[in-house]
């Protein structure tokens, strides 16, 4: 075998591949003796043979190893028939795998869940080697896949609580077990029975043992903690019932005893009468995920004497309170259906509302913190508007929910931009009227836009037309010759109107398959935001939402999450890789790009790569790539995205596991010792609700209908000092700040602005003379102009010495 | 001087030319003076740290316009987001009356276009640094504001003065201007609207009159409202007759006809397959720098 070439290099990609998945080292683990000796099992067996490269040996291998079975049917390398019979031991081993002797089980203390998870992987990588969408070399040898990062919610026992599992499960001390190692197969039983079909599967965490001092004596393994990591099936994890066998059935019994009082007799629809257990009332979704942890601390409890388990699952939701977020989207979604029914059943129209497309984050279920159904407001007296304006009104910060309208077809329409412009504004008076004559909306038209006031909810509706775009595009040469050429304008037009509603619906109907993606979305943005790169100008929004719907599409080498924690762990883990640099991220929703287009889309990709923006993300619909990363982020942004994902997943790889008093927003705090001038603003004018040392504050439940105003929408002092700022020292420094109730502006000027330059009427904003030919751009200057620019705003500003 | 020219050579010119320059100079020799622009520092209030410094000049170009006459124009550069019209009032106003000042966002020798309608801008506001053209109403003002050494910052807004809006204030007259009561914005489109049906029927006329006429060459003028109203003069037009003309005209071309050509067809296949192969390498190569795997 040695002389092999292509064997041991095959063996050695087996190795590596258990290593990178933490299943060869420990107690138990399918160690990199087992599979050598495997490997040479299928050589004897001749479904290997010398002449086959490494890559058809790994493929073979993975094969046959996710065919077998060595819980039910072990095998063994022993060519005669000696020793004991393979049948008859599996009556004392969970997996048999006799080596050469016949005498020695190898796999003598490896746990059938163990092996499971050997013959998933191996199923997996198969299935990714065929997959001509995923780059099968660095999902299966190069990433590396902690064992949190694998599964949705983990549970662990500390060395306190499995000692007392011992004694009430009643495990005998046996000779050959290396610590407790009955015990931990029989909670592992235990929880098999109570979670049943809720997980696909469970799987203990392996840990290797490290050199230790002759002095000192091995550590013993009764000391470590016992950890289990459970993968949710989305199908019956969320169920909050339980439902046991029929009440007659002699299984009822069984059932009855183990859930004790919890079990009740329920009649079913189907006018069944059951044994089932009811785990919470009903909750938001996010109650729903958590219906496992209360099974398991039950179980616990119950059957183990354990009532003190860490069990990881929702701790950074839960710090984030991001529960409020889905089911506040949910409400937005309901209100913008609702609304868009009636606006297409609008009579009196010069041209029928053909379709109603929202374009909010929130209706993609990715917004942090979604508009809530304001107070209503009241006024008494007469007034000329309906929407109030700043100085009768001072309400909390309302975010505005854009809505994209569609007409019917016409050929009226005027060649003309500025007449497109009015006739647009005459549509939303009359929009304006037909809403308050026939539906009792109350509504404020603009000259650009119509704001409606619909449940609570503010939307901004927009009419999009299709010949506004060309006409932006249009230019006439010298000779009289019409052409066509896309501009800022006519882009950004085209983006809002017709790609974003688009990527919304995509988007959300992404999250209807994965629905953990909205609020995995909401933590992401969370999490760059409140390292100051949340912005249109950093770190768009949507290009976090992009990464994270990649992360669904293509979550190789993983499963698809179920826990919005676990999407978020593993979006940290996509930051810190950075793959952008040398692949292109290729959202093929509803597999519409066809794989000769995609190859097509690599080699543009490969060959202009300087010329492309520095995150590529291609979706059906915007196949240039460009779209949505054109501006930002750039690669600077990028390159401090990934080296605070890397230092937020090294904490949490320290910490998550063992620290049951971790606080998890440390992940989300940023240094701001790193910025040239740090703005301090007066904190009552943030949006404070939002920030992350806020405490929650109840939203208004019930929307008295009476209102007649619409309060002040979606002025936000931050936003507009931030923009200000951008408008002067654009060229010359970064600004960041937290959209999310941050009340400190971070300055970064850029390398070499601060020193004395040549003149040059075009570069002379904000710099102070020095003559004869120079200039300089002042620090104390800038300081000037942001007192200024921030007058009763900025509370006071520190300079880094 | 302009009577004396004809007799001085080029080279003697010159001089003269210079030594103009040089007394200039000299005469503003005790004002800052930076690459032949003026340097007017500025104070936002008395309690400023900093100032900010104005750097101006005549305004001088080639294309003349009647918004911004030469010799009455001061060119303003470095101009701060907080200045407006009544800021140059304050500033120059001792010298005489300012008439105009015009903001954009970088030197333009044309006026911005005047806005007739107070809801739908031609053009949005200039924010952030930008360039000023302050026209006075004399052109000896500009000369007197040219001629001062400008040592001490004058001061905007002073004790007795009123305060500037603050930030916040800004900001929300800002948002309250957008609203707008719905019966005057009905108004102004439909006073709009008005005038642009106008001008449309006056111009369908205008070309109903001179179709079927010709013009002083001799030339008809087609419309579209003819029977036959021909092609439309579009880029994407003219490509597609285009290619039909070069696939005419291939059909038309013999290319195995001599020897040569037959020759060196083959020769550009093989040129062309070599080609093709490179690039392949080249390919594989990335594709394994990338440790792409993809065996077959």
């Amino acid at each position: 075998m040695q002389e092999q070439k292509s064997l041991s290099e095959g063996i050695m990609l087996l190795k590596v591949w258990l290593r990178q998945r933490g299943l060869d080292q420990g107690y138990g683990a399918f160690s990199g003796y087992i599979m050598g000796m495997y490997v040479a099992y299928l050589l004897k067996r001749k479904k290997l043979n010398n002449a086959m490269s490494s890559y058809q040996v790994i493929r073979n291998t993975w094969n046959q190893l996710s065919r077998e079975d060595w819980t039910q049917k072990g095998c063994t390398l022993c060519p005669k028939e000696i020793g004991p019979q393979v049948s008859d031991l599996h009556l004392f081993f969970d997996v048999v795998f006799m080596d050469v002797t016949g005498f020695v089980n190898i796999c003598g203390n490896m746990s059938s869940e163990i092996f499971q998870q050997v013959r998933r992987e191996s199923a997996l990588a198969i299935k990714y080697l065929d997959d001509h969408g995923i780059n099968s070399f660095s999902a299966l040898f190069m990433t590396n896949l902690p064992f949190y990062r694998q599964f949705d919610h983990i549970v662990s026992f500390d060395a306190a609580s499995v000692r007392k599992a011992e004694q009430q499960l009643g495990i005998p001390a046996r000779l050959d077990a290396s610590g407790p190692w009955f015990t931990h197969l029989g909670i592992v039983g235990v929880l098999r029975q109570a979670l049943d079909a809720r997980v696909h599967w469970m799987c203990p965490q392996l840990e290797a043992v490290g050199t230790w001092s002759p002095v000192d004596g091995p550590p013993n393994p009764s000391e470590r903690p016992f950890v289990l990591g459970l993968a949710l099936d989305p199908e019956h994890a969320l169920a909050l019932l339980t439902k046991g066998p029929a009440a007659n059935l002699p299984e009822a019994k069984i059932f009855r005893d183990f859930w004790g009082e919890r079990s009740e007799l329920r009649r079913f629809q189907d006018g069944s009468v059951c044994e089932a257990v009811v785990w919470a009332s009903a909750g938001g979704i996010a109650k729903r995920r958590l219906v496992c942890r209360e099974i398991v601390s039950y179980a616990a409890q119950k059957h183990l004497g354990v009532d003190n388990l860490l069990y990881i699952a929702d701790q950074l939701e839960s710090v984030m309170q991001l529960g409020l977020g889905e089911d506040g989207a949910l409400a937005v979604a309901k209100a913008c259906d609702a609304l868009g029914r009636q606006l297409m059943q609008l009579e009196g129209l010069p041209l029928d509302i053909s379709s109603v497309q929202g374009a909010a984050p929130s209706l993609r279920y990715s917004d942090p913190f979604p508009p809530a159904p304001y107070m209503a407001f009241k006024s008494k007296d007469a007034f000329d508007t309906v929407a109030m304006k700043t100085s009768e009104c001072k309400n909390k910060f309302i975010s505005p929910i854009p809505v994209v309208l569609n007409l019917a077809l016409s050929s009226k329409w005027p060649e003309d931009l500025e007449a497109v412009r009015r006739i647009k504004a005459a549509f939303y008076i009359k929009i304006g009227e037909c809403l308050k004559q026939q539906l009792n909306i109350i509504s404020q038209p603009f000259p650009t836009h119509i704001n409606v006031l619909k449940d609570g909810f503010i939307f901004t509706l927009k009419v999009y037309h299709a010949r506004e775009v060309s006409l932006l595009k249009e230019t006439t040469t010298p000779q009289g010759l019409i052409r066509y050429r896309d501009t800022e304008e006519s882009l950004s037009l085209e983006m809002q109107y017709v790609h974003l509603p688009k990527l919304t619906s995509a988007l959300h109907g992404l999250h209807m398959s994965h629905p953990c993606m909205g609020p995995a979305s909401c933590l992401a943005k969370r999490w760059v935001s409140s390292h100051l790169l949340l912005d249109d100008t950093l770190m768009p929004e949507l290009c976090v939402e992009l990464l994270m719907a990649h992360l669904f599409h293509s979550p190789a080498p993983y499963q698809p999450p179920i826990q919005p924690q676990t999407a978020f762990i593993r979006f940290l883990q996509l930051l810190a890789r950075a793959p952008w640099t040398s692949e292109p991220i290729i959202l093929n929703f509803r597999e519409e790009i066809t794989r000769q287009e995609i190859i097509e889309i690599e080699n543009k990709f490969n060959s202009e790569r300087s010329t492309l923006p520095p995150l590529f993300v291609v979706t059906p619909e915007t196949r240039s790539g460009t779209v949505w990363t054109k501006h930002a982020p750039s690669s600077q942004v990028l390159y401090r995205l990934t080296q605070l994902a890397k230092a937020s997943l090294q904490t949490l790889d320290k910490e998550l596991l063992t620290n049951e008093n971790f606080d998890y927003k440390l992940i989300f705090r940023t240094p701001m010792n790193i910025f040239d001038v740090v703005i301090n603003l007066h904190n009552q004018l943030a949006r404070k609700d939002e920030s992350l040392d806020a405490t929650h504050v109840d939203r208004p439940k019930t929307i008295p209908d009476q209102a007649n105003r619409i309060p002040v929408v979606g002025l936000d002092y931050v936003q507009c000092f931030l923009k200000d700022l951008r408008e002067s020292y654009s060229d010359y420094a970064l600004f960041f700040c937290d959209q999310h109730g941050g009340c400190q502006i971070g300055v970064l000027f850029k390398p070499n602005v601060l020193k004395p330059q040549e003149f040059a009427v075009s570069h002379t904003n904000g710099h102070i003379p020095k003559p004869p030919k120079q200039m300089e751009l002042s620090q104390d200057l800038f300081i000037e102009d942001v007192k200024i620019l921030g007058e009763g705003i900025v509370k006071s500003i520190t300079v880094k010495d | 001087m302009l009577m004396c020219l004809p007799q001085l050579t080029s080279a003697q010119f010159k001089t003269a030319k210079i030594n103009l320059f040089l007394t200039n100079a000299s005469m503003a020799s005790s004002a800052t003076q930076i690459c032949g622009f003026l340097a007017i520092p500025v104070k936002y209030k008395e309690s400023s740290g900093a100032s900010h410094w104005l750097y101006c000049k005549e305004h001088s170009v080639r294309v003349k316009t009647t918004g911004k006459p030469v010799g009455r124009t001061l060119f303003v550069i470095n101009v701060p987001a907080f200045f407006t019209e009544d800021c140059f009032q304050k500033l120059f106003g001792e010298f005489g009356t300012v008439s105009k000042v015009f903001f954009h966002k970088k030197p333009t020798a044309s006026v911005p276009e005047e806005e007739t309608s107070n809801f739908f801008k031609k053009s949005e506001p200039v924010k952030g640094y930008k360039v000023a053209y302050v026209v006075f109403e004399k052109s000896s003002s500009l000369e007197a504001v040219l001629k001062l050494k400008w040592k001490t910052p004058k001061v905007l807004f002073g004790k007795q003065d009123k305060a500037p809006p603050s930030a916040v204030q800004r900001w929300n007259a800002a948002y309250d201007e957008q609203i707008t009561a719905v019966a005057d914005l009905q108004a102004d489109i439909d006073d709009f609207m008005r005038k642009f049906d106008e001008k449309a029927k006056e111009e369908a006329d205008n070309l109903k009159q001179s179709e079927g006429q010709a013009d002083e060459d001799g030339w008809f003028t087609v419309t579209k409202k003819v029977r036959k109203p021909g092609l439309a003069r579009k880029e994407s037009v003219e490509q597609r007759v285009l290619q039909k003309e070069s696939k005419k005209k291939a059909k038309k071309e013999l290319l195995n006809f001599y020897t040569f050509q037959i020759r060196e067809s083959k020769m550009n296949h093989l040129a062309e397959l070599r080609h093709k192969f490179e690039e392949d390498k080249k390919r594989i190569a990335q594709l394994r720098q990338s440790r792409r795997f993809r065996p077959f």
